[in-house]
């Protein structure tokens, strides 16, 4: 049973209730930073951790709330660790915060985040809180890194730039030169580019589950 | 018992203390913080400038030794004064465009004694992702080609892009950042020349 309720919530964040392909949640940041796969990375780790946390704590405090002030107090709680993620990665992780510092603000633009502490987090026990922000997270990392790495590609010919900022020095072994001397694709990279690139991923979803169902 | 007759009370106290406890939180994460990451920005500041001037070539305060001074333009501008045995030996200059492709570019622009460049950073843009970021030292050295120029060489109107009959390269796809960034350096050269002696004198 319990096992089953994990499967369920897995399969529903990565893929049936997908928050960036389903709920169409979160698309203000998520069209905003996707021209490079690793830029995409970058807001997915922060937008999931950030997650992780709300739910956790929305989670813990459900049976403290009525139901009149339970949207400010979700804010409350988003804002506060937000702007607490902010302090400590600024103080602590400076170097990473030069590089992720700019998309966190905006994971408190992300809708995503208050729709599962209403919808999730408020009503189930802590474990299932924490696991739902996990799989909800990691599928809206995946789609950003998905769309981040097609609009790469095809605007500049590479993949992974850059990874050097998030990982490291050590790191310019991962950036792969897709096309040589490729003259860049500006359509892709601009805003439009990330519109089409994720109608083109809502497509394909789309297709597969139709599919699923004609053979069910 | 007054909870059960005011619900609205016993609601007021609830946010009301989750209001407290999370203002609490993030007012003491601040404080906890503010020392560090003032300490953090400073050391940034610090290491974008040495890589400019190095640090082994002045012996003053770079950052204490600072002045702000009115640009032609009215808007403001800070400049780092490096001195060796209270000799000045060059000046690194924070200042601002608007001509860029979106928004403001900051620029800091390290100038020796004699007028020529020590090095160009960008400390702020909102220029396009992937195209006009370019100017971002850690994205290409398109900036490194300006390292040791100065107003004598080349000479006035070559300092433009290879596209307007000058002598440098621009960014692909981004000439109106480069050109933006071209001629801020141009300007600050200029504004450095006449105004050399004000600029190292000036008491803060």
């Amino acid at each position: 049973m319990h096992i089953e309720n994990l499967k369920k919530i897995t399969l529903n964040g990565l893929w049936t209730n997908n928050s960036a392909l389903v709920q169409l949640l979160g698309l203000c940041p998520l069209l905003a930073v996707t021209s490079t796969a690793i830029n995409g990375l970058g807001l997915g780790i922060a937008t999931t951790i950030t997650l992780i946390l709300s739910g956790t704590l929305v989670s813990l405090i459900r049976n403290l709330l009525r139901q009149e002030i339970r949207l400010p107090v979700f804010m409350l709680i988003i804002a506060s660790i937000v702007t607490i993620i902010e302090l400590t990665m600024n103080a602590w992780f400076h170097e990473l915060y030069l590089i992720l510092g700019i998309f966190i603000p905006l994971i408190v633009t992300n809708c995503v985040i208050i729709g599962r502490a209403e919808a999730f987090a408020s009503r189930q026990g802590v474990f299932l809180a924490f696991w739902d922000g996990l799989m909800m997270g990691l599928g809206f990392t995946i789609i950003l890194v998905l769309l981040g790495s097609m609009r790469e590609i095809l605007g500049k010919g590479t993949l992974f730039s850059q990874a050097d900022l998030m990982f490291g020095n050590g790191a310019d072994w991962i950036t792969l030169t897709v096309f040589d001397n490729y003259s860049g694709f500006l359509l892709a990279i601009l805003p439009p580019g990330a519109f089409f690139g994720l109608a083109f991923i809502i497509a394909i979803k789309n297709i597969i589950d139709n599919h699923q169902s004609h053979i069910k | 018992m007054t909870i059960k007759t005011h619900p609205i009370l016993l609601t007021t106290l609830i946010l009301g203390l989750f209001a407290l406890i999370g203002t609490t939180l993030v007012a003491s994460t601040h404080q906890i913080t503010k020392e560090k990451i003032k300490q953090n920005e400073y050391e940034t500041l610090l290491k974008t400038l040495n890589s400019l001037i190095p640090s082994s070539s002045y012996d003053n305060q770079l950052i204490k030794d600072s002045v702000i001074l009115k640009q032609n333009n009215g808007s403001d501008m800070t400049i780092y004064r490096a001195r060796h045995n209270e000799q000045a030996i060059a000046a690194i200059i924070n200042t601002s465009t608007k001509e860029g492709y979106n928004g403001l570019i900051q620029l800091i622009i390290g100038i020796h004694l004699d007028g020529s460049l020590a090095g160009v950073r960008i400390l702020n843009h909102k220029e396009t992702p992937g195209l006009g970021d370019a100017i971002e030292i850690r994205k290409s050295n398109w900036l490194t080609q300006f390292e040791r120029k100065s107003l004598r060489q080349p000479k006035n109107i070559q300092w433009a892009v290879k596209k307007d009959g000058g002598t440098f390269d621009s960014i692909t796809s981004a000439t109106i950042t480069s050109r933006a960034v071209i001629k801020s350096i141009k300007q600050t050269l200029e504004y450095f020349l006449a105004h050399k002696s004000e600029i190292f004198e000036v008491k803060k």
